[in-house]
């Protein structure tokens, strides 16, 4: 069973319905989480960490007192989309 | 309690007042009473209206502040959640007619005032909400009958049966969107997973349950020379309402020793301590329980009941939690203020 939040990860992108994923992730406590999401990425020396893609906030789950698990719905528009995971501390 | 789902309440008769610990310190210092004295107490009870017949009118407030914030019994530290909270306040406009001493028939009208700062999950992510919600609430009809009454100078003992029903006359528009955003994110969530991000739901903001229930309560009033105790024991039997969502059925006890502190020519002053325990069951959805809903608690306070003449009387007090424990994440009351005023026509 994988330790909640130590190694913050999106579990797993399914497609739901007839024009949308679902993001799955979990969050630990007393850490803030912010799914985005950029639909083309671009790369300034040193992919992945390096990006000079534009990352728009799909969703914001601040430091919050309990662990959670979240499913998070998108809308498909475009042919692709990638997404990440930003979580501080 | 909620008067969480704003739930129309048993008129407090027959001496309806709450009580405090001070009470008993308080009292030892005032002037013993005299045969004048139990007068005033004999006539306070006219002003209160459970001796004859005739038309009466009460106005009665109760405000109470959902601010702290617990997740399955206990409270949470400090976080983002504290910006969430639930501050409700009904009005009771309570018009009755006593038939008789023994029989007497009250149509409560609340109105119920929601103001609140809540966070809801969808299934696109979360979204913030802060507003007012203010509207007729559930008016109930509810007779008493006295099935034992002893009213002496120097003593007296009443107890009361009470039964009525609560109408579907508030708008319940709030219970239906909480229904419909639950069957959206158990599609993609899966049933049983808990959907509340926030202490606050949405369900706890509306005006009426869109169902029609029972209400039913026994009442016990003694008192001895100055001296009085009093206890009431309340259930509403909650039926499927709005877009099959039914709120948990309801208990309340509460009662606690009081007495005189003031009685004149004009009228009494009353201090009671008052003690009360409150339950609500898990509200369901078709059938399904809700995760966090339901509370059980234990308050505590003072309450103070005024009559003046023969025809008015009022009363206030605040009940402070003393213990609560809740099913999963709810924001529970951090204190219940109410007051009241009666004018016997």
């Amino acid at each position: 069973m994988p330790l909640l939040g130590a190694d913050p990860h999106i579990e797993r992108i399914e497609l739901f319905s007839t024009n949308s994923v679902l993001i799955h992730f979990d969050t630990e406590k007393n850490r803030d989480y912010r799914l985005e999401y950029a639909n083309t990425l671009r790369c300034a020396g040193g992919c992945p960490t390096n990006t000079a893609s534009t990352w728009v906030l799909l969703f914001h789950w601040p430091s919050s007192p309990f662990d959670n698990h979240f499913i998070v719905a998108d809308v498909r528009t475009n042919t692709q989309r990638c997404y990440r995971l930003k979580v501080t501390p | 309690m909620t008067i969480r789902a704003p739930s129309a309440r048993l008129v407090r008769y027959a001496a309806g007042v709450w009580a405090g610990a001070g009470l008993l310190t308080i009292l030892p210092l005032l002037p013993t009473a005299t045969a004048c004295e139990l007068c005033a107490i004999y006539s306070a009870d006219s002003a209160r209206g459970t001796s004859s017949a005739g038309f009466l009118f009460t106005v009665s407030e109760q405000y109470i502040a959902y601010r702290t914030v617990q997740l399955n019994g206990d409270e949470l530290p400090p976080s983002f959640l504290d910006r969430y909270f639930r501050d409700t306040s009904i009005t009771h406009l309570v018009p009755s007619y006593n038939f008789s001493d023994r029989l007497a028939l009250s149509v409560n009208v609340p109105l119920v005032r929601h103001h609140f700062r809540r966070l809801e999950l969808l299934p696109a992510g979360t979204a913030e909400e802060h507003g007012t919600e203010f509207g007729l609430g559930d008016v109930s009809v509810i007779g008493r009958w006295t099935a034992f009454a002893l009213n002496k100078m120097d003593h007296s003992l009443f107890i009361n049966v009470m039964g009525g029903i609560k109408t579907p006359t508030g708008d319940a528009d709030r219970v239906r969107a909480e229904v419909e955003k639950d069957r959206a994110l158990d599609a993609i969530y899966g049933p049983g997973h808990n959907h509340f991000v926030s202490g606050v739901h949405e369900h706890d903001l509306t005006l009426g349950s869109g169902s029609l229930d029972g209400i039913f309560g026994l009442t016990l009033s003694s008192r001895w020379k100055r001296w009085f105790l009093n206890g009431q024991f309340q259930y509403y039997l909650r039926t499927e309402g709005e877009a099959g969502f039914t709120f948990g059925d309801e208990i309340m006890v509460s009662g606690g020793p009081g007495g005189y502190i003031w009685l004149g020519d004009s009228g009494t002053l009353s201090l009671q301590f008052n003690a009360s325990y409150d339950s609500m069951a898990r509200d369901q959805i078709n059938g399904d329980k809700l995760n966090s809903t339901g509370w059980s608690g234990w308050f505590a306070g003072p309450q103070l009941s005024l009559t003046l003449g023969e025809h008015f009387s009022a009363n206030g007090g605040v009940d402070i939690p003393l213990a609560l424990t809740n099913n999963g994440l709810q924001n529970v009351p951090n204190y219940r203020v109410h007051a009241g005023i009666t004018f016997r026509f």
